[in-house]
């Protein structure tokens, strides 16, 4: 069988073959989610069993007798250079999708998509989380989302004073003495990733630290004595290190 | 021509009687050899690479749309495989009405029945086509089901609820421009001819195929749609991606206060971003009340019915002026459609 006939044949089996081991092998070492958002997680590598199924009997039913005698025949002279392009350009998306789904390594969006964001400061994402659960529960575990919710939905008022300890990138919205703090928030895959954060009161902050590097902040909301800030509250900072990104750098 | 037969042909005239005779342990065995070798050329690929950051997210969200689609395009392939096969065309054609404006009507309620989104969506309008419904019957079905679908619409109610009239809007003006549409298209004096010759083709052949173990006929036919739809699939999220990494975002956001301008922003979000329309109502209302309520109702009509991905995938069946002619029409109505919307609120 020639090269350019199992190419011609065997594509799309190859491309779907190379979707499905990508997708199995980054659910199995836990990193589908930063692709696609967790409640896909299930579907996602149910389809991708079915489909390696599906697959593995196609290989074993093989292409169909007729195919194989047109192209014992005069069948191979007769392919038009259009229809051979057309082969080798499917030969081409296949070695790059190759490249791309099992020799790059996973990797999280990098700080240059994370700055070019449009921050989100209302909207489903931070209405959705429910505010009530997060009343009394232990501010400690809070994530930079449920902050942002707490102060989306409940105002100043409802973080005031509360102490906080976070962790997550720095948003550069362009001012001297307020940075955010965020993440970025996946609704459906990573395509549609925005930041969420909250203020963080810090004058001359661009000397100690990089825009969207990773960082741990412990400290308190204070009313945000920034003059040229919109932001009623920020955090006040009792302490603030630079941090490995985590292993999980998105929230849901 | 006859090359294009054979290509195209899952199934022969002499193909042999039953499963037994054609399945190869040995080919399986070959095919989980490949599949183990994929899998430790995945586990043993190096930890870091170091790439530009625009490489790197190009790669990332090109993967990611990917990723997320894949599952929905298979679960298309599979059930047009299942049309094609197993649902005989008298039930496909007896069912429908046969006055063409309600038939059309009655296939973009198909969706209700089948909630696969839109890049399932194609290879079962391939499946509808080979099976005998109408071409402008399928682009009616194609553009519709998307949005009259129990996923989408509750997706938007929990997004939206009743405000603005985004969700009854969607849902309306969707089915209204989709029928609109299509009996646009059955206008066309030969449908036919909307087709890619090389879809006509394989139409030709599979309305004549013979009798044979439908197992066997099943799996051919997926390898077929695999062969048509995947290459095409992986185009359009690299397309996607690389549109994601090159074209910034806040320009688009920027424009969205104005009533026109907004619309027609939201309409260019939705095209280049390329995300399934289940989730779209999620992502539309995390950009904030930026936008008017007709942007919100032109995206969550365009991106279902038009979008990058969209269009790399229907090329595999349609003619490349078919669909600039659908995506002039179908983004003039909806521009039309979101106008009306922020007239009326």
């Amino acid at each position: 069988m020639r090269f350019e006939d199992v190419l011609r044949n065997w594509s799309g089996a190859a491309l779907a073959l190379l979707g499905v081991i990508a997708t199995l092998w980054l659910a199995a070492t836990g990193k589908l989610t930063l692709y696609v958002h967790p409640r896909y997680t299930l579907l996602t590598v149910i389809m991708a069993v079915l489909t390696l199924l599906v697959l593995v009997l196609m290989a074993a039913v093989g292409r169909s007798p007729a195919a194989d005698e047109g192209r014992d025949h005069d069948h191979v002279t007769r392919v038009s250079a259009f229809g051979r392009l057309l082969i080798w350009s499917n030969g081409a998306v296949l070695a790059c999708a190759a490249l791309a789904l099992l020799v790059i390594p996973p990797a999280t969006l990098s700080a240059t998509a994370r700055q070019n964001r449009e921050l989100v400061t209302s909207g489903q994402v931070l209405d959705s989380t429910n505010v009530v659960d997060l009343v009394g529960a232990d501010p400690a575990a809070f994530s930079v989302k449920d902050w942002a919710a707490l102060l989306s939905q409940g105002g100043p008022e409802a973080v005031l004073g509360k102490q906080v300890d976070l962790s997550g990138y720095v948003l550069d919205r362009g001012r001297d003495d307020v940075f955010f703090i965020a993440r970025l928030a996946v609704s459906c895959c990573a395509v549609d990733a925005q930041p969420i954060g909250v203020p963080v009161y810090r004058p001359g902050w661009r000397d100690q630290i990089e825009p969207g590097a990773w960082i741990r902040i412990e400290g308190a909301f204070v009313t945000n004595p920034s003059r040229d800030s919109q932001e009623s509250v920020a955090i006040g900072v009792d302490s603030l290190a630079n941090i490995e990104e985590p292993d999980q750098p998105y929230v849901f | 021509m006859t090359e294009r037969l054979v290509d195209a042909q899952p199934t022969s005239h002499r193909a042999e009687r039953g499963a037994a005779s054609v399945f190869s342990l040995r080919r399986a065995l070959l095919a989980l050899v490949v599949v183990a070798t994929l899998f430790a050329i995945r586990v043993t690929a190096p930890r870091e690479i170091a790439l530009t950051d625009a490489v790197q997210d190009f790669i990332t969200l090109s993967i990611s749309v990917l990723i997320e689609s894949l599952p929905f395009v298979m679960l298309g392939i599979g059930l047009s495989v299942v049309v094609q096969l197993w649902v005989p065309q008298w039930v496909l054609l007896r069912m429908l009405p046969r006055t063409p404006v309600l038939r059309r009507a009655a296939l973009s309620l198909l969706g209700v029945l089948l909630p696969v989104c839109e890049c399932g969506n194609v290879p079962l309008a391939r499946g509808l086509v080979v099976r005998g419904i109408a071409v402008p019957d399928a682009i009616t079905f194609l553009l519709a089901a998307p949005i009259l679908n129990p996923i989408t619409i509750v997706v938007t109610y929990q997004a939206f609820g009743f405000s603005d009239g985004i969700l009854f809007w969607r849902v309306f003006g969707g089915f209204l421009i989709a029928n609109l549409v299509g009996w646009l298209f059955s206008r066309h004096g030969r449908p036919e001819d909307l087709l890619t010759p090389r879809f006509q083709d394989s139409c030709k052949v599979h309305s004549h195929a013979h009798e044979q173990d439908k197992g066997v006929q099943a799996l051919r036919m997926c390898g077929a749609e695999m062969n048509a739809m995947l290459p095409a699939l992986v185009v359009g999220c690299a397309v996607a991606g690389f549109i994601q990494v090159a074209v910034s975002r806040d320009l688009l956001l920027t424009l969205g206060q104005s009533p026109v301008w907004s619309v027609l922003a939201l309409m260019g979000l939705a095209f280049v971003i390329a995300i399934c329309s289940t989730v779209d109502a999620f992502f539309v209302l995390s950009l904030g009340s930026l936008f008017t309520p007709g942007a919100v109702v032109a995206f969550l009509v365009f991106g279902p019915m038009i979008d990058i991905k969209m269009l790399a995938l229907m090329r595999t069946t349609f003619t490349a002026s078919t669909l600039v002619l659908l995506t002039a029409v179908v983004a003039l109505l909806t521009a039309v459609l979101g106008l009306a919307v922020n007239l009326a609120v």
